[in-house]
């Protein structure tokens, strides 16, 4: 409350009791003179505690931070401003719990109590600004996203116009060639690298196909019961020219015992092919992939795992994010939509997967768990909820 | 207004001695090195202002206005365009990511970076004076120059002149281009010329 009346007066009487921001007064020997219910709540201290005491006995801090020049200013006549975004808080008090801040976030004025001509005292004006400041801070982060985003989607697009420009480029080669030379053997080797060329443009197409799909909600799994030992051997056999002719071994950890689960066949087909291939990628000469399929009562376990570069810890988390490629993955090409896809086809399915990875150069791990039973079965569902999303 | 030479210097170098120390001011507080451009001078009836700012603020300005009243009495003010208030503030705050538009801490911090300028410049002409100046509660505009100068000029009739003060803020390699108004009725400003005058004699004796 204020006392010794140079301060009081209708209008201090009501900022005392009403103002909806904390008030303290002092006179010209900076002793506090005023201190206002805000400040008594805020602090903790009542007025009785606090006036009559030195200003900066009471908030030493502001002197520790060289404050005490505003005040000074003060008794000269002149007015400051103490914006949030230069000095945080005036003086620190405890913040609202649910803002989840260090300490109140403040602006404060400190101007000279002028009284017919005369500086008799200062008087400072502190505002609670935390929501603001918690505020603009979301503000700024979605901001972050959004370019974040925008910038994924420029990359996607320029990696995209090349990946479709490259097959073509080649194809349009060819063509030319047949026009100058139509020979039997230019048009032999010439359709065989056309085949492959459309091949590539085919999957990539039926890739970008799929994150549309998924991310429209659109894809529905055909699903249906199949032996799940017998899809992923035909898929492992058609990987196995690709892993010879990298120098790749292709081990294998199959039971001898067939099981039946609920599937779509070609999307686990795609699965298989997707991780599989993923792993030949990035695996040298002379290294191995081993594939392994476990059963337990509720679901079964198929294991990839390869003696390749591997992957950093920082890059872990980032591993299944849409259009996401590791830095140095340069050279292996992509749009980064493939483990995307998996996860995306995995959990439709009702399972999850999960990488693992010493570090680089030591190789990779990739677990996926399905269900026997389908997605409405409740099983091996992750412990934690998904918090990535196709496009 | 025409200024003799002498005025001119004296002026201008009164002012750069109320920016180096809102140059110091503004270091400390943003703990990079700020420099502030030595300024030219240029004293101006109110209705030339429009016409020589005119062409640095195209739009909305930007300012920090603080009145001030004693012996000599008027309008002190900082003008930015907006995209200098916008990067001003990003660069002083260090602000991670270029923000577009100046929100509520931006103009709170500007409003501290043209009370510290303006207190500075309005000390040392208190100082040179010998009197103490009153300064009103800084406050932050957003509105188009005519409608500025008017606001200052409404209510006076006293023929009012400005002293007006081009200068840049340089900070980490950027710079941002501003302006520094005083504007006062014809008395205070003679009453300022004539005290600049004497101190410089005194100065250079």
């Amino acid at each position: 409350m204020l006392k010794n009346f140079d301060f009081n007066g209708p209008i201090i009487d009501w900022l005392n009791d009403y103002a909806p921001q904390g008030i303290v007064t002092t006179d010209t020997a900076l002793i506090i003179r005023g201190w206002n219910r805000w400040l008594e709540q805020t602090t903790g201290r009542s007025a009785d505690v606090v006036v009559d005491r030195p200003l900066f006995e009471v908030f030493p801090d502001l002197v520790e931070r060289g404050l005490d020049r505003m005040y000074r200013n003060a008794l000269d006549g002149q007015v400051t401003v103490l914006a949030h975004r230069f000095h945080r808080y005036l003086v620190r008090l405890p913040a609202r719990p649910e803002y989840n801040l260090s300490e109140m976030q403040q602006s404060a004025r400190i101007a000279p109590l002028v009284s017919e001509g005369k500086v008799v005292g200062t008087i400072t004006a502190i505002d609670d600004v935390s929501e603001r400041v918690v505020r603009e801070s979301e503000l700024v982060a979605a901001r972050e996203e959004a370019d974040k985003a925008n910038a994924a989607k420029d990359r996607f697009l320029a990696v995209l116009s090349h990946d479709l420009r490259t097959p073509l480029t080649s194809i349009l080669g060819w063509a030319r060639i047949f026009r100058s030379q139509p020979d039997e053997e230019a048009i032999r080797k010439g359709a065989e690298v056309i085949e492959r060329n459309v091949g590539v443009q085919l999957q990539l197409i039926e890739e970008l196909l799929d994150v549309f799909r998924i991310s429209a909600a659109k894809l529905e799994l055909d699903l249906a019961p199949i032996d799940v030992r017998e899809t992923l051997g035909s898929a492992l056999e058609t990987l196995e020219p690709m892993a010879s002719a990298k120098g790749v071994r292709l081990d294998r950890g199959i039971p001898d015992e067939g099981r039946m689960a609920v599937l779509d066949s070609k999307r686990f087909q795609q699965i298989v092919w997707n991780l599989l291939s993923n792993s030949l990628k990035f695996t040298p000469e002379g290294g191995s992939v081993g594939v392994t399929l476990a059963y337990t009562d509720h679901c079964f376990h198929l294991t990839i795992a390869d003696t390749g570069k591997g992957i950093s810890p920082d890059n872990l988390p980032h591993l299944f994010e849409p259009l996401w490629q590791a830095e140095g993955s340069g050279g292996h090409g992509g749009l980064g939509l493939g483990l995307a896809i998996v996860r995306n086809l995995v959990e439709l399915h009702g399972g999850s997967i999960r990488a693992e990875s010493s570090g680089p150069g030591q190789g990779s791990r990739f677990v996926v768990e399905m269900p026997w039973l389908g997605p409405q079965s409740g099983h091996c569902r992750p412990a934690l909820p998904s918090n990535s999303q196709v496009m | 207004m025409l200024l003799t030479e002498k005025q001119k210097d004296a002026l201008g170098e009164i002012i750069n001695i109320a920016f180096a120390r809102t140059a110091a001011s503004l270091s400390q507080l943003s703990g990079h090195r700020v420099l502030l451009d030595a300024p030219e001078v240029e004293v101006l009836a109110i209705d030339e202002v429009l016409a020589v700012l005119g062409n640095f603020i195209k739009e909305e300005v930007v300012s920090v206005h603080q009145i001030f009243s004693g012996p000599v009495s008027g309008d002190a003010l900082l003008m930015l365009n907006y995209e200098g208030a916008v990067m001003l503030t990003d660069l002083l705050c260090e602000y991670h990511v270029p923000s577009q538009k100046l929100d509520a801490s931006a103009r709170e911090a500007l409003t501290e970076v043209g009370n510290i300028l303006l207190n500075a410049c309005l000390g040392v002409f208190g100082n040179l004076l010998h009197v103490q100046v009153s300064f009103s509660m800084p406050r932050l505009h957003l509105e188009n120059l005519d409608k500025l100068l008017r606001s200052i000029t409404i209510g006076t009739e006293e023929l009012r002149y400005a002293v007006v003060v081009s200068t840049a803020f340089r900070i980490k390699e950027s710079a941002v281009s501003g302006y520094l108004a005083i504007v006062l009725g014809v008395s205070s400003l003679d009453r300022l010329l004539r005290s600049i005058e004497n101190w410089e004699q005194s100065h250079y004796a």
